[in-house]
């Protein structure tokens, strides 16, 4: 199928990317205190 | 995020504005606590960790060079040892519409697995990355490696989820078109499957058969405002196309970074939690494992009753959009087959306790028997000599 578009030009465009992981359950809320000390707001 | 920090309303946005109230309102008073929670120390909900970048990036690749902006990043930590990051990024106004695609398509892959994704470059302050996992590890965040479940990581990836689908991340996109750009079903179907260019370079549509395409457009798209804005969903990608202008154009953007957003985390959320517990009941040995199936039962009946609810948003629009993004991901599926999985687990457990109480019985019998044979008053003659013709009388005493 012919989908040859060029100069199609957007007139604004912004991504979000999300990505999951898991967590060790006893490290929880000491990965909380480093991402606050590197200055990740709540 | 916290919604009554007022000043957190335009500064991770690139310059869009995410009303709070708006938000508040949008869902359900039930899904309020679970998507803001009030403080950082609220291990119930979805805690938000949002870092301000504004950064100049380059991205090289065979079909595209181009600037963008990194503007945020988030960290959720969730409850049953889930987290999540999510990147905003700002595109160069003027992109042609393949780009984006292909941008999106590219920029996902955390790490290349065909030769032809290994081609791609990451600049950013004066650091070039071949891979963009480690751009963003390197990069972006603090070192992370500490705070991630081990024996759930792939050997290529840390924190992998080995349930979940490959090493690419869930793209939202917000597209805006000039006023005189027709939206056809066949770059919808392309949007929504992300289909940039192919290896030779050339644009390219991931279906051939139009009746295909029609069925996924009445499957994946919502067009109530058809011909100006559209929004689709698939397995990769949530997208709000638009030929809007003016004030509503502004508004529809800040509704892709707020409302949409999280209603769209939230079922992400949803379906990663499902997964999990799924993949969990397949690791365990529920004769060997007790206290795991324990467990297990216990998170399962949690997010059943804590977490997951039908009923997300509280207005209509909320309710007709997101019906398509709950079944692009299977989540009633997924949890039909939770549930079963907990009937199970209850159907094996109840074995098990019959099984132990039979045991149980068993030996109890045992004991009874023996108890009683010794309980009768025996007299032995064989000892009468011995004990120069005094009876012996036998009172056997059991403990139990």
């Amino acid at each position: 199928m012919d989908v040859k578009v060029k100069n199609d030009p957007t007139k604004r465009t912004f991504q979000q990317f999300i990505f999951p992981f898991t967590l060790e359950g006893k490290m929880i809320e000491k990965f909380v205190e480093r991402l606050l000390k590197d200055n990740f707001v709540f | 995020m916290n919604l009554k920090d007022m000043e957190q309303q335009n500064q991770f946005y690139g310059g869009h504005k995410v009303s709070h109230r708006k938000l508040e309102k949008y869902f359900m008073p039930y899904i309020e606590p679970i998507l803001f929670p009030g403080n950082a120390k609220q291990k119930e909900g979805l805690r938000r960790f949002t870092k301000k970048l504004d950064i100049d990036c380059t991205f090289e690749s065979p079909y595209l060079n181009t600037p963008f902006i990194i503007n945020s990043i988030d960290i959720f930590i969730c409850p049953f040892h889930i987290g999540m990051m999510n990147l905003r990024v700002t595109l160069p106004e003027g992109l042609s519409h393949n780009d984006v695609l292909y941008f999106g398509d590219t920029f996902r892959i955390l790490e290349p697995i065909a030769d032809d994704e290994e081609k791609t470059k990451v600049g950013c302050r004066e650091n070039q990355y071949e891979h963009v996992k480690d751009f963003i590890f390197n990069e972006l965040l603090p070192p992370i490696e500490e705070y991630m479940d081990e024996e759930q990581a792939d050997p290529t990836y840390f924190g992998s989820l080995p349930f979940f689908i490959d090493e690419r991340m869930y793209v939202i996109s917000y597209t805006a078109f000039p006023e005189n750009r027709d939206i056809s079903k066949n770059d919808l179907f392309r949007i929504s499957e992300l289909n940039g260019y192919d290896n030779d370079g050339e644009p390219y549509i991931g279906a051939l058969n139009p009746d295909y395409i029609e069925k996924y457009y009445q499957e994946r798209v919502y067009d109530r405002w058809g011909k100006e804005t559209y929004y689709v969903t698939s397995m990769y990608h949530f997208a709000c196309v638009t030929k809007a202008t003016g004030k509503l154009e502004q508004e529809l953007a800040s509704e892709m970074y707020g409302q949409h957003f999280y209603t769209l985390l939230l079922f992400f959320y949803y379906k990663i939690v499902l997964l999990k517990l799924a993949h969990e009941h397949s690791q365990i040995d529920v004769e060997k494992d007790q206290s795991d199936t324990e467990q297990l039962i216990f998170m399962i009946t949690e997010f059943s009753a804590k977490y997951l609810f039908t009923e997300v948003n509280s207005m209509a629009i909320g309710k007709e959009l997101f019906k398509k993004t709950d079944e692009a991901f299977r989540i009633a599926p997924l949890y039909r087959e939770v549930k079963e999985t907990l009937s199970y687990l209850y159907q094996n457990q109840d074995k098990l306790a019959g099984k132990r109480s039979n045991y149980l019985l068993q030996i109890l019998t045992i004991y009874t028997v023996v108890s009683g044979i010794f309980g009768m008053n025996l007299y032995i003659e064989d000892w009468k000599g011995n004990y120069h013709g005094k009876r012996i009388w036998i009172t056997p005493y059991t403990n139990g």
